[in-house]
């Protein structure tokens, strides 16, 4: 439940606010395919040395900066001031905020005290390193006048080397989403296949687990093993593939499986932010 | 004569509590390497992916085109599945020559970084740009020309060289020899090095006025202005 507005200001970083920033992080990347689970230690770990992939905290106390209401945190922004190679810009590098009902108004003023400190440092440029699919970010830079740059070379790459360990260490998140779907009721066993890899997931009282290879199943699924990846890390759902013809589906209702499907395996926002790159 | 180096084909594998290392050795030094190391995915509310992330990948550029960093990732791939990791990942540039050996191994790109960038001096950031365009031409240099660059909607900006330093700008030259204006995705795409200026010249994505022959130097000089694909 998104909590109620009321007027908010921004201050520097102290250390006590570690444990509130980690919360903060991990209640904010909940939902999204990417961001690694942080401890307070760990939080500040990503920021205590000056790499590529980001800023000191304990070179530069102003490159984290504290959205705060009363005494609560609201969210938070982390700039580079000082990028490696980007001697003229300074980089946004991660940026939280609390499910508030200004969630959007918090991250433009989060922004907006961001541009200000790098110009007064002489820095001529800014850029965002946050996903577009990174709740109101999107929306607040195209007002602000960010352009993207859509060419750019950068790339996270990923393959599936064990379809059924991989499965196995979703099975509690399949599992929340036949629970929350329409077909919470279904029974009985999906086939995947691709390419030389193969797994069966039992289906039945509200949980999905792993099983073992026999009989036909069900519902049998196959794609193509570079669309694998997609599909499992949440770039793609079935049904999109569905309607492009990528993936092969064999069920004696296919109405009835593709919705289970897409319940399973829809669509993930993604977020890798940059200071957990490696 | 200089002794050709020589490389023990069959790659190594050293495990520390962090990172493993893959490599291969010649000269009794590493020459091709690769690091890997466990991370852990969150995926929606309660899934966590486990993935062996590769990191460090390199080839001296002496023992560059044998096959060695694809040994490496082989052997890397066959380690990282009797580790247990169902998946593997890793960030690279689409724009190096090992981003298809990747996919050769069946890695897919999952995620594109899209930065999005914002100038916060417009007039400062554009006279730098145009200044260093200028500068990439000997023949431009010796002529000493006023140019103006205009990036809607970031706005104009003109600058000649000083007649006695050729590293000194004049940000206010009375006329202009010669103008060039485009968006400020064409900009952005120019002067991060999306895309070429032949390209956006090609394309007409740059719109030019003044002296044609200055106009030639300059677009000839700035042709190749974009970065080339690069060996990791």
């Amino acid at each position: 439940m998104p909590r109620s507005r009321g007027a908010f200001s921004i201050r520097s970083f102290r250390e006590a606010d570690e444990q509130v920033l980690a919360h903060l992080f991990n209640e904010y990347s909940a939902g999204f395919f990417g961001p690694f689970r942080v401890t307070p230690q760990s939080w500040r770990g990503q920021l205590q040395h000056q790499s590529w992939t980001g800023p000191s905290v304990a070179k530069d106390r102003e490159c984290v900066r504290i959205a705060v209401r009363g005494e609560e945190i609201v969210g938070y922004a982390v700039t580079d001031y000082e990028p490696i190679a980007i001697s003229k810009g300074a980089v946004i590098q991660e940026l939280c905020v609390a499910a508030n009902e200004d969630a959007e108004e918090i991250v433009d003023a989060l922004i907006a005290d961001a541009e200000r400190r790098a110009l007064s440092r002489g820095k001529t440029f800014i850029t965002l390193e946050l996903s577009a699919e990174d709740g109101h970010v999107g929306d607040v830079c195209e007002r602000r006048g960010y352009h993207p740059r859509p060419a750019a070379p950068g790339v996270f790459m990923a393959t599936v080397t064990d379809l059924s360990a991989l499965l196995r260490d979703l099975e509690e998140e399949l599992s929340l989403r036949l629970r929350e779907s329409e077909s919470r009721s279904w029974r009985g066993t999906i086939g995947i296949e691709s390419g030389d890899q193969s797994c069966r997931l039992v289906v039945g009282e509200g949980a999905i687990t792993v099983g073992a290879e026999g009989d036909r199943a069900d519902i049998s699924v196959s794609v193509d093993p570079e669309v694998l990846p997609l599909l499992l890390f949440g770039r793609t759902s079935v049904g999109e593939l569905y309607a492009e013809d990528r993936v092969g589906l064999e069920a004696e209702d296919r109405e009835a499986a593709l919705r289970l499907l897409n319940a399973l395996l829809p669509r993930v926002p993604l977020s890798l932010p940059r200071a957990q790159w490696w | 004569m200089k002794r050709k180096p020589t490389a023990t084909i069959e790659p190594k594998v050293k495990r520390r509590p962090r990172w493993t290392r893959v490599y291969v050795e010649a000269d009794e030094r590493d020459v091709s390497h690769l690091l890997y190391g466990p991370r852990h995915l969150r995926m929606g509310q309660e899934g966590v992916v486990r993935m062996a992330a590769i990191a460090g990948v390199g080839t001296d550029s002496a023992f560059r085109r044998r096959g060695l960093g694809r040994r490496v990732l082989a052997r890397a791939m066959e380690e990282m599945r009797r580790d247990g990791y169902p998946s593997v990942g890793l960030y690279t540039s689409r724009r190096i020559v090992a981003h298809r050996l990747y996919r050769r191994f069946g890695f897919v790109d999952v995620a594109r970084r899209v930065p999005r960038h914002k100038l916060l001096d417009p007039a400062r950031f554009l006279c730098d740009a145009l200044s260093e365009m200028i500068q990439k031409s000997a023949e431009v240099r010796r002529q000493r020309p006023a140019i103006r660059l205009t990036v809607a909607p970031y706005g104009a900006v003109a600058v000649r060289l000083e007649e006695d330093d050729a590293h000194r700008f004049s940000r206010t030259p009375r006329r202009v020899d010669l103008s060039l204006e485009m968006s400020a995705e064409t900009f952005t795409g120019l002067w991060s090095g999306d895309v070429s200026f032949h390209y956006a010249e090609t394309a007409k994505l740059v719109r030019w006025t003044g002296d044609a022959e200055l106009h030639r130097l300059l677009a000839e000089a700035l042709a190749p202005w974009h970065r080339p694909v690069e060996e990791e």
